[in-house]
């Protein structure tokens, strides 16, 4: 037992718990539980009447408290759900052999996979980022310029289920998930003619 | 799409409880209106074991860094080993202890103790509540009673001080004595056999 006495170091562990500062020094308090059965022997109690005032007191945050946390957790929520897929189609990709690139228009981190295409002797590269709100885009891209090329205005994305999408303005916008769903595509001619997709 | 067209969008679907398998499924093929339907569902249960084991102060804190973890984790869930709910709950009860081991400033054996009985009771049926509730009435000062009632309303100091136009250092000097008072009434009145029964 040390000087103080035990009411004092039982609202202390109190006001611990609530996350105040400390009236007594922590070294003080220490050392009082150290030699004194009373209160260690109190610590439990302590414990479960926290609890029950807490559930007595705070049985549900006031309605600003969801607005301010609402926003927050879903942000994050849409942001990991994002990274996971980035990260999913990026591994997908790589799995098939194509390489990650740098997104040659915009300068932006390399989270684009890039498929080398030769059409007629001229060498594109299909481009694939994953953009925000859910979507994939796909551009072409000239390997010689690093330019937006129409070369394949023509054709259209293929995805497996038979869905096509078609390529405008040198590119095409795709449904993340529906892309993961239906993982995998191929670029074809409007006349049926599946463009190859060179390995690396 | 902001958060709020997301929960307007998904509010239909919230009186089903979604299929744990299912719901994981659909946030690993990257449905957005998932991680909604997910965090809508069981807020409320991440929220009664925050505010039940670290009261006002952190309960936010450890709601935020409950579901942090869970966007992290999620992938690892395997609905052969127990519930959503039960996952969930488990993180939760892992963010609130760490926040109050950060608190403690006992002996590690001794915090570990306290901890454990704190979250055992947490895992229990709430009883004797209207007792609580009706010992804060009778706390004497009434300007403590409204300092109290903010924190529970999980504003700060500086908020309270705003709130009642006084002097931050009042707000601090009240600090937990309204805790203490609750706790000293329902023991006196358990030892007098009219309360409900503190521990």
């Amino acid at each position: 037992m040390t000087g103080m006495d035990c009411d004092s170091i039982q609202k202390a562990i109190l006001a611990m718990l609530a996350g105040d500062d400390l009236e007594v020094p922590a070294s003080q308090l220490r050392e009082h539980i150290g030699g004194c059965a009373r209160c260690k022997s109190a610590l439990p109690g302590i414990g479960k009447d926290w609890v029950r005032m807490n559930q007595a007191l705070m049985p549900e945050p006031p309605a600003e408290f969801w607005q301010r946390v609402d926003a927050r957790i879903l942000g994050m929520a849409r942001a990991s759900a994002f990274a996971g897929l980035q990260a999913e189609l990026t591994r997908f990709w790589a799995s098939q052999g194509h390489m990650a690139a740098d997104d040659p228009s915009s300068g932006r981190e390399p989270d684009a996979v890039v498929h080398r295409l030769e059409v007629e002797g001229e060498e594109l590269d299909v481009v694939i980022h994953t953009m925000d709100r859910g979507h994939v885009r796909l551009s072409i891209v000239d390997r010689k310029t690093r330019e937006t090329s129409t070369r394949l205005d023509a054709c259209e994305v293929a995805l497996p289920s038979g869905r096509r999408i078609p390529i405008k303005d040198g590119g095409a916008d795709i449904e993340l998930h529906a892309l993961l769903q239906e993982i995998g595509f191929s670029i074809v001619k409007r006349d049926g003619t599946v463009l190859r997709v060179r390995e690396p | 799409v902001s958060p709020a067209d997301t929960l307007a969008g998904i509010i239909v679907r919230l009186d089903q409880t979604p299929d744990d398998a299912a719901l994981v499924r659909r946030i690993l093929n990257g449905d957005p209106d998932a991680w909604a339907i997910l965090y809508h569902t069981y807020k409320g249960v991440v929220w009664r074991i925050a505010s039940s084991m670290v009261g006002p102060q952190d309960a936010e804190d450890v709601v935020q860094e409950t579901f942090a973890k869970l966007f992290r984790r999620i992938r690892h869930f395997d609905p052969e080993l127990g519930t959503l709910k039960w996952y969930i709950s488990a993180i939760a009860r892992n963010a609130a202890k760490d926040c109050l081991r950060a608190r403690s400033r006992l002996a590690r054996q001794l915090t570990e103790e306290m901890i454990q009985t704190i979250e055992a009771a947490s895992e229990r049926e709430p009883e004797g509540l209207e007792e609580v509730r009706r010992c804060l009435e009778l706390f004497p000062d009434e300007l403590g009673r409204k300092i109290f009632r903010l924190r529970l309303k999980l504003k700060n100091d500086k908020e309270i001080a705003a709130e009642l136009r006084i002097a931050p250092s009042t707000v601090r000097a009240y600090k937990s004595q309204v805790y203490a008072f609750i706790r000293e009434t329902m023991r006196t009145d358990q030892q007098n056999g009219a309360g409900a029964g503190m521990s």
